[in-house]
């Protein structure tokens, strides 16, 4: 694939989210130099970004448009961005069929908070309780498995992000993700890592 | 015959009559609106007889769990039959999706028509 191709592929991203209707996608806020509830105790200044969308199927891929939006805005890399994407097209998907119920009045809030080193995503429903971690991965050596052909979501957002964390607060599921990015990122947890004694 | 959803072409031909290899090439975001579009067109194909695929990714530009469910289950299924699937240019992108899932070793993948015909025609697809 080219890269007038895959910039076209940007432009109608972007082109599908700007064609979003207001009580399509409801609102879309903007906030700086604040964090959340559910949040590792991380006081530094970030960009954050809101957004909350009903929780319906045709509203996931505007969901990954902004999230690419703003991953792009920040400097992430095609790797980084395609991760952050399936990650969150999956997770949507989960939250309308398990947590949801395919509900259509029921809605789903994500917010994302960039700093220098990583992403962090929070997404937020108050459907059924879904602990992901107590789902066991699946094997894929099994061709049982594989002729299946389902409960591959789980896994791909397990293996496309750094770190995840579920938790059930007054009837509110909150599943926190995060995404180490560049060089820098890197260079950052093995300095860390030195200083804990992890790397000689 | 070209069926599309809001994101995603799907082009389907037959490429060879004796035995049959049906041509799936898909277009887009391969996401859940995609999904009965895909297996449509599979059924179709496959409701001639045909148990030989290939099915080209080159423009795909995103694919979800779902998607790489139907081809993983088609993939075992054909096996089965005899017949096979092989997987056309597939792009970076996806191919690190089929890596974080562990099925790379399952699947054919190849660059081009010719290569892909010989490994469905060989039985070891």
């Amino acid at each position: 694939m080219s890269t007038d191709d895959r910039n076209e592929g940007k432009a109608m991203r972007h082109r599908e989210f700007d064609a979003l209707e207001e009580d399509q996608v409801g609102s879309v806020t903007f906030r700086q130099e604040s964090t959340y509830e559910g949040e590792s105790a991380d006081h530094r200044t970030g960009a954050c970004y809101e957004i909350e969308i009903p929780a319906r199927i045709e509203s996931i891929g505007p969901l990954c448009a902004f999230l690419n939006m703003i991953g792009e805005c920040h400097g992430l890399r095609e790797s980084e961005l395609q991760s952050i994407e399936i990650a969150a097209y999956e997770i949507g998907l989960n939250i309308i069929e398990h947590a949801y119920g395919f509900d259509p009045n029921a809605r789903i809030g994500v917010r994302m908070k960039m700093l220098p080193e990583r992403a962090q995503l929070l997404f937020l429903d108050q459907g059924r309780a879904f602990d992901m971690e107590s789902i066991p991965e699946p094997d894929m050596a099994d061709p049982h498995v594989r002729r299946r052909g389902r409960g591959f979501g789980l896994q791909i957002i397990r293996k496309s992000m750094d770190q995840i964390r579920y938790r059930r607060v007054a009837g509110q599921n909150q599943l926190y993700l995060v995404k180490l990015i560049g060089n820098r990122a890197h260079a950052r947890s093995r300095v860390l890592a030195l200083q804990k004694g992890d790397i000689a | 015959m070209t069926q599309s959803t809001a994101s995603l072409q799907i082009r389907s031909d037959t490429i060879q009559e004796n035995p049959p290899i049906s041509l799936l090439k898909l277009e887009g975001r391969f996401d859940a609106e995609g999904l009965p579009v895909v297996l449509a067109e599979i059924e179709k194909s496959r409701s001639t007889g045909s148990i030989r695929f290939m099915v080209d990714l080159e423009e795909v530009t995103f694919i979800g769990s779902a998607g790489i469910g139907i081809f993983l289950s088609l993939v075992e299924e054909l096996n089965s039959e005899g017949g096979g699937v092989v997987f056309l240019s597939v792009p970076e992108a996806i191919q690190r999706i089929f890596d974080v899932l562990n099925v790379l070793e399952f699947l054919q993948i190849r660059n081009d028509q010719e290569s892909a015909r010989e490994i469905l025609l060989s039985g070891n697809a």
